[in-house]
This record gives structure tokens, sequence and C-alpha cells, in this order.
């Protein structure tokens, strides 16, 4: 387990970083703004302000984003000794390449819409894609990727590649934190993977999908046992809410799926599940210096992102203040 | 001259007060500065702030160093006359080392810890640096006391 005198000096930087994360006074600020430009000007008074400058359209927005995380992932890889854990954040952006790569090539297209926040050269990933042998990707990805492209030969299934290549994610970083050893991931982790099989149950049940999708679906690693699900599959949402009502999670689930049963959305349950794990995170925020204060920046920062994107994509589509304010996250600070 | 088992015992005890609290000092001073140059990275306006956290683990080791000669004079190593000293009186002198050694180590990385949370403190709010400096400098009580029981037994001892 890394020691915490081992972040003191990316700690001190984060202790500054944090005090530039956007308070909740901006985001409603922003929130609040008539139309784009004016909420623009707000932005540009935050730190996002040369981001959003270099934009040609305000469409891109999404680049002025990817390039504000870019920059705070590099600014703690060069403070951090242990790679690990900016590792854990990052690993989701190459798998997210993975799939455009895989599926661009089952649809015969140029692969668009790649992260540059991976850590997989984004060459290496296409020579992977072209059945190429030496590409330089990681083994366990390559694997994956294999798998992946295997099963879609038999079954013809898009879905089979989101599928597979999503465990293989979860896999890895279950190993990753495994390796890493430190408690505060441990316990992101498996509230992240409980949150989202959670998901996958009620959305499923929705989709009236079959038991062996939901066995492919269900990601390991969490605290609650696939068997759960698997026995709570047939029965009623309901039966979900009551069987979990005193968990951890018992208010997201409640209010969460309680809501996505009336209103047919998961919007709410995102939300609250989002918030919850920001809540987790947050122990980052009072820890003097520590491996939680890196990792509860990095999770603040993408849950900024987050916030950003449903305001820009609210803003730029008229959407009223309410409904977006009702899928707005919790901030960090 | 001939060296007694009690010259030892004292002088040992003379280099323990130094090089423990000397020690836990360098690795507090590190920590803190560690932390100090993560904000710093970011705004440079705050070099003076930090830098008053970052010496209050210093003084342990000046403790100790004190400690140290106080016990030189005392056996009269200064003075280049080594008194005659018996078994137990070295380890009279001994005995009278250990508070701020053992002490001296142990708060020098506590206040370090403290301190480095008040580099936080100013990472965030500035002008609050005064609330981070008493906190960190509550931990030096307990290195005074120590000092200050170690001086007291020393100039307590009489020798021949």
């Amino acid at each position: 387990m890394p020691k915490d005198e081992e972040f003191l000096f990316a700690s001190g930087r984060i202790k500054v970083l944090e005090s530039r994360l956007l308070s909740r006074n901006v985001i409603e600020r922003i929130l609040e703004a008539e139309d784009l430009d004016a909420a623009l000007r707000v932005l540009g008074e935050t730190d996002y302000a040369t981001d959003f400058e270099e934009l040609e359209s305000i469409y891109d927005f999404e680049k002025a984003l990817e390039r504000s995380m870019k920059r705070t992932l590099r600014i703690i890889k060069e403070s951090v000794k242990d790679h690990r854990v900016v590792r854990f954040f990052t690993l989701k952006y190459d798998y997210h390449n993975l799939k455009v790569v895989l599926k661009s090539r089952i649809l015969g297209i140029v692969p668009e819409y790649l992260s540059t926040l991976g850590e997989v050269p984004l060459e290496e990933l296409v020579k992977l894609s072209k059945g190429e042998g030496d590409a330089g990707v990681p083994a366990a990805m390559k694997a994956a990727f294999n798998e992946a492209a295997r099963l879609y030969e038999e079954t013809r299934d898009p879905q089979q590649v989101d599928l597979i290549l999503d465990r293989a994610l979860y896999e890895e970083l279950n190993r990753l934190v495994r390796e890493i050893g430190h408690e505060f991931l441990k316990d992101y982790l498996a509230a992240l993977i409980d949150l989202t099989n959670i998901k996958t149950v009620v959305r499923l049940k929705y989709m009236k999908a079959d038991f062996r999708t939901l066995e492919k679906s269900l990601l390991p690693g969490g605290t609650i046992d696939a068997g759960f699900f698997e026995d709570i599959f047939q029965e009623p949402v309901q039966a979900l809410i009551d069987a979990l009502s005193s968990s951890r999670y018992s208010e997201v689930i409640k209010e969460g799926l309680e809501n996505w049963v009336s209103t047919g959305s998961p919007a709410v349950y995102e939300k609250l599940a989002d918030d919850f794990l920001l809540g987790i995170l947050r122990k980052g925020l009072y820890k003097p210096f520590g491996l939680e204060p890196v990792a509860g920046y990095i999770g603040a920062k993408e849950n900024e992102l987050k916030i950003l994107r449903v305001l820009m994509v609210g803003k730029i589509n008229g959407i009223s203040e309410d409904m977006i304010r009702e899928r707005l996250r919790d901030v960090y600070v | 001259m001939e060296v007694t088992l009690g010259q030892v015992l004292a002088l040992l005890g003379a280099a323990m007060a130094v090089f423990l609290p000397g020690v836990g000092s360098a690795k507090g001073v590190g920590m803190v500065g560690e932390a100090a140059a993560g904000v710093v990275a970011e705004d440079p306006n705050k070099f003076s702030q930090t830098l008053i956290l970052q010496a209050l683990p210093g003084t342990q080791g000046i403790y100790g160093l004190l400690t140290g000669f106080v016990v030189m004079q005392k056996i009269g190593l200064l003075g280049g006359n080594l008194l005659p000293l018996t078994t137990y009186e070295g380890f009279l002198v001994f005995a009278a080392c250990l508070p701020i050694s053992v002490v001296g180590l142990l708060s020098a990385i506590a206040q370090a810890r403290a301190a480095a949370a008040g580099v936080g403190i100013v990472a965030k709010k500035p002008e609050e640096v005064a609330k981070g400096i008493t906190y960190a400098a509550m931990v030096e009580t307990y290195a005074v006391l120590s000092l200050l029981a170690s001086i007291l037994m020393l100039f307590g001892l009489r020798f021949s």
C-alpha cells in the first residue's frame, strides 16, 4: 500500500487546484445565463477560459473539456511517483478507444471520437485493429480485443463487443486496485461496480432481456454478488428496492429507482449514483495528504466535466433551467 | 589517558541526543517542504507563508544539539579535560539524554504532519496561515518539555 508521505508534493499541488474547481456558485451562474454566450462569458472567468477560447465552434466543446482533463492528468502524473493511481482513472479511456476501433472495423469506417486521454497510443490501436500482431498494446487489452472480435464474428451482435470489453475493463480495474492495495480505491471501485450492476439489472428488466444477457452484463468485484441480482431479476423492481433498503446505497436506490419506475428514465438514478460516488471521493478533500486527495481530485474533475457537459448540451439546445438542474451533479468542493 | 565505560556511556548519550531529534527534524522539514513545493508549483506567491510552516519541525534538531552541548560541557569534553566518570555516572548522563532523544524524534514527525496539513490551509485560505501555524506549534510543547527535563537532569548532576 502506498504511504501517505509519497503523495506530499501532489497533495500540496492539489490543494491549490481544488480551490480552482468550479464552485456551486459558478455553476448556478452558468445555469441561469440567458443564452450560450452569457454562459461562455461565465466560463471565461474560470480555469476553462483558455480551453474554450481556442474552440472554432462551440459544438466542439467536448474538445475543450478533453483538453482541460488532459492538462489535469499531466499535472498529476508529473507529481506522483506511483503512476497506478492515475492509471485507475485513465484505463476506461483506453477501453473506450478499443471499442471505437473495433466497431469502426466492423462497420468498415475510419475510427472517430477516439479519446486522447487514454495512455495507449492511438496509432498502436489502429495497428491492432488491422490485425498486426506487433501492435504496442498491453497483453490484457489485446486479449480482450481479440475475444470481442471473435465473439462478434460468431454472433454478429455488436452488443457483445461492449459486454466483453466492459467486463475486461473492470477485471483490469479490480486487478489494479488489488495491486495498489489501498482501501480508498477498493471502496470506491466496489461502490462503482455495485451501482452499475443495479442499473444494469433494472435496465435489462425493462428491455425484457434474457437471463444469459444478465449474466454476461454483471460486472465482477462488487460487494453485492451476482447471485443476488440473478435471484431478483425475475421479481418486480420494488423487490430490489426492498432488498437493498438496509444497504449503504439505500437512499440512491429508493429515490432513484422509484423515479425510474414512475418516469421510465434512469436520469435521477444516475445523478444520485454519481453523487454517492462523489461522496466517497470527498474524503480526499478532508485529508491533508495521501492517495485520497489525489484520487479524489481526479474524480472531482471528471465529475466537473460531466456537469459542464450537461450544462453545455442544455444551453446549446435551449433546454429549460429546471430540466437541466434536475440532471446536475453535486460539486466536490 | 584511560577511557572508562562511564565516559563512553555519557558520550553515547550526547550523540544520541543530537542524532535522533536531528533525524526527526530532517524528515519533518523534508515532508513539509515537499507539500509546500506542491503548493508553490501552482501558486508561487505562497512561498513565504509555507516557509514558516516548513521551519517548525526543525526546532527539535536544535534542542537535541543543545542537549548534546550541555553534556559535552558537563563531562569536560569541551575543555579538553574529560572527567573520569564511573559506569553509574555514565548511565546517569545517558538517562538524562533520553527524554529529548525520543520525544524529539517522534514529535518532529508528528509536527511535520500537522504543518503539512497547515500547508493545505495556505493553499486554500492564505489569510488563515496563523491558524495552521498554531496547530503545528502545539506539538512544540512536548518537544520543549522533554528538552526541559533533559536539561534539568543534566544540570542536577555533579561530578567530582
